[in-house]
């Protein structure tokens, strides 16, 4: 795996740590919706979060990906506490560092599926020939090169959330967040799609993936269960039934 | 690899290249091609007419000055100056254009006497109240050379016709009285045979309601007449020193009781009109220009609302805030430019039909070409900018919250 110039000013792979995380929503009466997590994710591993509706799972996934911030406790990235970070901090935190996928693709219409992978680079400081030089292995490595000049409206919903993991590691970032990438596809789009991050995985990439589907879960090396906000498991499934 | 602290690292920032820049801001209006125009539309409205507004002066203006430079010398008018004490007129000496006459650079001279008390009509059976504001006059000396004239129709008067009860008239007079060469006018009580029409008089426009009389024959009817003006062309380039001597020249007893004045003096006459015509588009461009700012300001509400899902994967992807309020900032600007744009070649279009059926020179100040679009990304960016601060100001995970 080649380092990104960018990404070199850091170490190459990322700790992920949660210490005490609360966080609370404001509001009559208040909505505690994380409560004391606490998460140690080493480098490469391969995470699945799951519980059900309402349990937290996005917004742990936010405060993880500096999206958003704890209410209490403290997250660190590769050695940086991110709590009392300043918001352009964190946005070159995740333009270096972070890559996220969301079940809703988030693809821009007019612009072709390398364009739109290209795009995921955007703010970090790459030159327009890297970026799209990049975007092409990237494609490449989702099995989409020969729909690169296709619009978002002309693949289907598991090939548009392809594009949008390829533009998540075009930019080779240190952890890849995933929330229910594969809630809007079929089963057997999804597990195409799993396989493919447990792939990015494999190449050294830290995963964090939420899903709702237990089956798919099985395929992560590791499992984290959330209920009402707080960590009420947290597995590792047998090697040997990963890889 | 760098010794940088990971701390240090994130304070630097990447910033976009001006193609990048480009390429982001006009995303939005290249999605959406119809909306993008449409909302330019007010602005393009607006610069078009503040463009002909300034452009249909500026080429009468043009027009007037290659007027003045195809006569090859500016007119200079000499009119009786006004007693300071008591305002009564200072006669003109009849000596005047005998002297003025002998100034070296003076090529050409015309002396005007107004006819007292002298109503013009079309026929003897109007009544003689109705005058139709023409005066009649005496033209002596080459009318037709010093205010750099032609004859429409028939002739001016020579040694035969001004012997007689003959008439020249100005183009206004002529349609006026409905006459043309070959007709008859009822002048002073008396017949007078019309033998030409001139063309419109742009040098000395306050001519141009006259009927300019056999002198022999009306001076024998009034003679004595003051002097109501005289009128020289000088050499190329001489009108400055012309001008100079002429109170002396005119009246040597009183030079102060002399007023003298050159076309361009007519001229600031013409730009007050122009300025009061500035003023009245300046309030219809800028009402088309606030309506236009509206548009967009509502276009960009909408893109950004719209849009929310683009802005929360932006921020997710590393996007500061900045960027992304510069990228609808941006993006109202393009807009705005793009009705810029649209509107310079609306009003160029408007100046090139007026000056077309105008017959006058089509001429436009080039700051302007600039200034409509610079006007109009500013109000474009006026107008983005709330919206734009909106988009930038809230969270990512508000912004990805949508369905
Ligand atoms: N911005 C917010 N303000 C108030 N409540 C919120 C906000 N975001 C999420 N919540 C609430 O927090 C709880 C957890 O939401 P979320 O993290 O999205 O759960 P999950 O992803 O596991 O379904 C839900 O009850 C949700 O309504
Ligand atoms: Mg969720």
């Amino acid at each position: 795996m080649t380092v990104a110039p960018s990404t070199a000013e850091f170490a190459p792979v990322a700790h992920l740590s949660l210490r005490e995380v609360n966080k609370v929503y404001p509001g009559n009466p208040p909505l505690h919706v994380l409560k004391n997590v606490t998460l140690d994710i080493s480098p490469g591993e391969f995470v699945a979060v799951v519980g059900p509706s309402g349990s937290g799972k996005t917004t742990m996934l936010s405060i993880m990906g500096t999206l958003d911030s704890p209410t209490s406790g403290e997250v660190w990235i590769g050695g940086v506490a991110t709590r009392r970070l300043k918001e352009m901090e964190r946005s070159r935190l995740r333009s270096d560092q972070i890559g996220f996928i969301f079940q809703q693709f988030f693809l821009l219409p007019t612009l072709s599926a390398l364009d739109n992978v290209a795009t995921g680079m955007l703010y970090q400081g790459i030159s327009k020939r890297v970026r799209r030089e990049r975007a092409r292995r990237a494609l490449d490595r989702v099995g989409l090169s020969p729909r690169a000049g296709h619009r978002p409206s002309e693949l289907s919903g598991g090939e548009q959330q392809r594009v949008a993991i390829a533009r998540a590691i075009a930019g080779e970032p240190a952890i890849l967040f995933a929330d229910e990438p594969t809630g809007a596809l079929d089963r057997s789009s999804g597990r195409r799609i799993v396989t493919y991050l447990r792939d990015v995985a494999a190449g050294g990439t830290t995963v964090v993936v939420i899903t709702h589907d237990h089956e798919l879960a099985a395929l992560f090396e590791r499992r984290v269960s959330l209920l009402d906000g707080a960590v009420v498991g947290d597995e590792r499934l047998a090697e040997a039934a990963v890889r | 690899m760098s010794e940088k602290s990971p701390r240090a690292v994130l304070r630097t920032k990447h910033h976009l290249s001006v193609g990048d820049t480009v390429m982001t801001a006009t995303l939005g209006p290249r999605t959406r091609m119809v909306r993008a125009l449409l909302s330019a539309l007010g602005i393009a409205i607006g610069i078009a007419t503040l463009v002909a507004m300034w452009g249909i002066p500026a080429s009468q203006e043009a027009q007037l000055l290659a007027d003045l430079d195809a006569q090859g010398a500016n007119l200079i008018t000499v009119y009786p100056g006004v007693n300071q004490q008591d305002q009564s007129p200072i006669p003109i000496p009849q000596t005047a254009p005998e002297m003025v006459s002998r100034i070296r650079p003076v090529r050409h001279i015309v002396t005007m006497r107004d006819m007292r008390d002298f109503n013009v009509f079309r026929n003897d059976k109007v009544p003689a109240s109705q005058t139709g504001g023409i005066t009649a006059a005496i033209a002596e000396g080459d009318l037709l050379n010093t205010l750099n004239v032609a004859m429409a129709d028939g002739r001016w008067f020579d040694k035969a016709s001004e012997e007689l009860p003959t008439a020249v008239l100005s183009d206004a007079a002529a349609r006026r009285l409905r006459a043309r060469a070959g007709s008859a006018i009822w002048a002073g009580n008396q017949w007078w045979a019309v033998i030409g029409v001139l063309n419109p008089m742009k040098l000395a426009q306050q001519l141009d309601s006259t009927v300019f009389l056999a002198p022999k024959v009306a001076a024998k009817l009034q003679p004595d007449l003051p002097i109501s003006g005289i009128y020289v062309a000088s050499a190329p380039h001489k009108s400055a020193a012309v001008r100079a001597v002429m109170p002396q020249t005119v009246n040597p007893a009183d030079p102060r009781g002399v007023q003298v004045s050159q076309l361009s003096d007519a001229f600031l006459a013409q730009e007050l009109f122009a300025e009061f015509f500035l003023i009245l588009s300046l309030g219809m461009g800028g009402v088309a220009l606030l309506v236009g700012g509206i548009g967009i300001a509502n276009t960009m509400v909408v893109a950004v609302m719209e849009r929310r899902g683009e802005v929360g994967l932006r921020r997710a992807m590393g996007a500061r805030t900045g960027q992304i309020a510069l990228q609808f900032v941006l993006e109202a600007c393009v807009i705005g430019l793009g009705g810029g744009i649209l509107g310079v070649g609306l009003g160029l279009y408007i100046v090139f039909c007026y000056t077309a059926v105008a017959q006058v020179i089509f001429a436009v100040p080039g700051w302007i070409l600039a200034a409509g679009p610079a006007l109009a990304i500013a109000i474009g960016a006026i107008a983005g900018l709330y919206p734009s601060l909106k988009a930038a100001r809230q969270s990512p995970t508000e912004a990805l919250r949508t369905v």
